[in-house]
């Protein structure tokens, strides 16, 4: 932390008990600057197209400060829905350097973003979010991007093994490949094969990926159908051990990929993932719950019956978590649930999908939860 | 406790209220909120450049102070009182919520979560449970002893008031007996003492630094005006919250409930001590706001988690409520309310 952090930091809690002075001073600010905010970048929506019934996608203009992307890295998307502010994480799928025809001027980000089960926030999103609104995004994250490799060793094959919407980041690499070449940056000419499966329709992108086929000559792009007879076996069978693939969709998708590959003696090694629903707890039969707890930074799991209250449940664990009134009325027992379904016992209520603080006293566990006491 | 009252019907009818007002609950509060700390900003700050240009005109330091008073009420009521309560966390905005939320009074907010949140809001009203009921410094009712100190208990009442910021600030020290006294057996303090006496001072030191060195400095030549001005603010919102809260809970009707009668209490029993143990306060929109929606105690005390901006909607539904079940709804002008509470403090001065 450098000095001016430091005293910014020091001043705000002593004089305004904020965790900085720009938190303290946003209100007024944004009456000013609306696109401003203490702790996140902002983004102003450009445009925001349906590409499909259930896929949104979204163009973004981040302000300058916001770190440049790299192809493959995802970005949490908070945006306020009906009071709340709710975040997520989304792949971005075009690439650092794109050019975009409508914007020649500004720097445009894309999110290609699919309604899933807990629709809370993408139903939220078509409604609510409109072009000329803002938006915040943490700064862009992940380790899921093209190595220095692709360049440098041009022998290595490049296999993209997508399921449904994890093409996303995948668009971004392929984007950054065809502007390499076309700066003749890129070296290789071996192969680089793109496995695409999604349902037969739903395959996003395909004008855009005929076009980077013919950008990219070396590439080759395979859009497949599991119910009209495709099979992952197949489709990955000529994979050449020294392949370096990138595979991005489901978890259940990532595991069926990777038994394929083990049997064809694909080394591990040679493998990058990224899969959506974080490594799922877990789902325990006859009324117990995994939950995964954070005290004071360090990391428990649990089995708690699901019939009883959160607190009763960690109580009995041994665990002594802060409490009050044990009615739902004190908020002492509150806690910050990072992911998993809970229901408000006093209003029957289900949570949502994502972080958000919740009382123990009266929350049951529906779904595997983290928590943090 | 009345037991001609059907309290599974009262707590399923109250229980629907705020499911029904919950679902509501979304971008209006939450504009709501933003727009009350933007005034809030807006006052604190246009007060205190307003008292360094006293020099201008006098009259510019008295809307100052006036204005600074403002800012710091709205902090401290509708601001600090609600978010602490935890009216605003489903918001999910890092800057209001009961977590990290802290207010512009000398008292540090877990502190009062504890004491007030947690044993106010349940124990309303219980004698020797609910440490509000006369602050362990006011007889209030004929639960305590007469003690000589009584008499004079009007100017020990009018003292609290002026010093309201550090009262709350030392209630919990108080009642766990840190620096005076034994503590009572039956209290089990999650914070140990030491804890507690160091927030207590490092609250209670910034805000002092703050309002009677920092800006005061900052004025320059004009400390003096600053001091002065901002010494009179804090005593402006220390009297308006002080009267407020009293009027909330010792008007003359006001219940008070043994620790007998509340045990094993139903959801029922529960909102028909919190009905009970409030009284409202009528008046307008402004003076609502002013008051942080304590002028709706009743609707607060049944919902402490319901958006304060709510309380205006559900009050006529609860009113329609307890009517149904004979419950008896306590709400006066400011002036009758008020002059409740000092006959109450006057009348239990003496045996």
């Amino acid at each position: 932390m450098n000095l001016l952090t430091r005293l910014n930091k020091v001043t705000a809690k002593t004089l305004f008990h904020t965790e900085s002075l720009g938190s303290y001073f946003e209100p007024l600010i944004q009456r000013v600057k609306p696109a401003w905010r203490a702790h996140w970048f902002r983004a102003q929506v450009l445009s925001v197209k349906p590409l499909r019934d259930d896929v949104l996608q979204l163009e973004l203009a981040p302000q300058k400060s916001w770190p440049q992307a790299k192809a493959g890295q995802h970005v949490l998307l908070t945006v306020e829905l009906n009071g709340r502010l709710m975040t997520r994480p989304f792949s971005i799928s075009s690439s650092p350097e794109q050019h975009h025809a409508q914007y020649p001027k500004t720097r445009v980000i894309r999110l290609t973003i699919k309604h899933n089960a807990d629709g809370a926030f993408t139903s939220g999103l078509s409604r609510h979010i409109t072009a000329g609104c803002y938006v915040n995004l943490s700064a862009p994250q992940g380790d899921f991007v093209l190595g220095e490799s692709v360049v440098d060793l041009p022998e290595t094959p490049l296999w993209f093994v997508a399921a449904g919407s994890g093409i996303t980041p995948f668009m971004a690499m392929l984007h950054q490949l065809a502007l390499s070449i076309k700066r003749s940056v890129l070296q290789s000419s071996s192969p680089i094969q793109l496995i695409y499966f999604a349902k037969a329709g739903e395959h996003l992108y395909v004008d855009e990926l005929t076009a980077l086929a013919q950008q990219i000559p070396q590439l080759s792009v395979k859009m497949l159908v599991r119910k009209n007879g495709d099979s992952l076996a197949a489709a990955l069978q000529e994979c050449p051990a020294a392949s370096q693939v990138l595979i991005c969709g489901p978890g259940k998708f990532k595991q069926d990929v990777d038994c394929q590959l083990d049997a064809i003696n694909h080394p591990p090694q040679h493998r990058q993932a990224e899969y959506f629903q974080a490594p799922v707890l877990p789902q325990t039969d006859n009324g117990h719950q995994h939950i995964q707890l954070t005290q004071r930074g360090k990391q428990t799991q649990l089995i708690l019956a699901t019939n009883d209250t959160l607190l009763n449940g960690l109580e009995l664990q041994g665990i002594s978590a802060n409490f009050g009134c044990r009615i739902g009325v004190c908020h002492q027992c509150q806690c910050v649930k990072k992911t998993g379904v809970v229901r408000n016992l006093r209003t029957g209520e289900l949570s949502q999908q994502g972080e958000q603080l919740i009382q123990l006293c009266i929350s049951q566990a529906v779904s595997p939860l983290e928590l943090e006491l | 406790m009345n037991k001609n009252i059907n309290f599974e019907l009262l707590a399923n009818e109250l229980d629907d209220l705020k499911r029904q007002t919950l679902s509501e609950v979304g971008a209006t509060d939450a504009a709501y909120i933003r727009k009350v700390i933007v005034w809030q900003r807006a006052l604190e700050w246009g007060g205190r450049v307003l008292l360094m240009l006293g020099f201008i005109h006098p009259l510019c330091w008295v809307v100052g102070v006036l204005s600074l008073a403002s800012a710091k009420i709205l902090d401290n009521m509708e601001i600090g009182h609600n978010v602490l309560h935890g009216q605003y966390d489903w918001m999910n905005d890092p800057h209001i919520n009961s977590r990290q939320f802290d207010w512009d009074i000398a008292c540090d907010g877990k502190s009062w979560q504890r004491i007030h949140n947690y044993e106010h809001h349940t124990y309303t009203n219980v004698i020797g449970k609910d440490r509000d009921f006369g602050y362990g410094l006011l007889r209030l009712s004929n639960d305590f002893a007469w003690r000589v100190k009584n008499l004079w208990q009007f100017i020990t009442y009018v003292n609290l008031s002026m010093l309201f910021q550090w009262g709350v600030s030392y209630h919990e020290l108080a009642a766990e007996r840190v620096f005076m006294g034994k503590k009572k057996q039956d209290r089990s303090s999650k914070v140990d003492a030491s804890e507690l006496k160091r927030r207590f001072f490092s609250k209670g030191g910034k805000q002092l630094i703050k309002d009677y060195l920092l800006f005061p400095l900052l004025a320059g030549p004009l400390f003096l005006w600053v001091i002065c001005g901002n010494l009179i603010a804090n005593l402006i919102r220390n009297l308006w919250t002080s009267t407020i809260i009293f009027c909330g809970h010792f008007t003359t009707d006001v219940h008070t409930f043994s620790q007998a009668e509340c045990e094993n209490e139903t959801q029922g029993q529960w909102y028909y001590r919190q009905a009970l143990g409030s009284s409202n306060i009528l008046g307008g929109k402004l003076f609502h706001i002013f008051t942080g929606h304590l002028s709706f105690q009743i609707e607060h005390h049944l919902f402490p988690d319901l958006p304060s901006s709510r309380y205006q909607q559900v009050a006529p539904q609860v009113v329609a409520i307890f009517a149904r079940h004979g419950i008896a709804y306590h709400t006066g002008p400011f002036l009758r309310q008020y002059s409740q509470v000092v006959k109450r403090i006057l009348r239990y001065s003496l045996p």
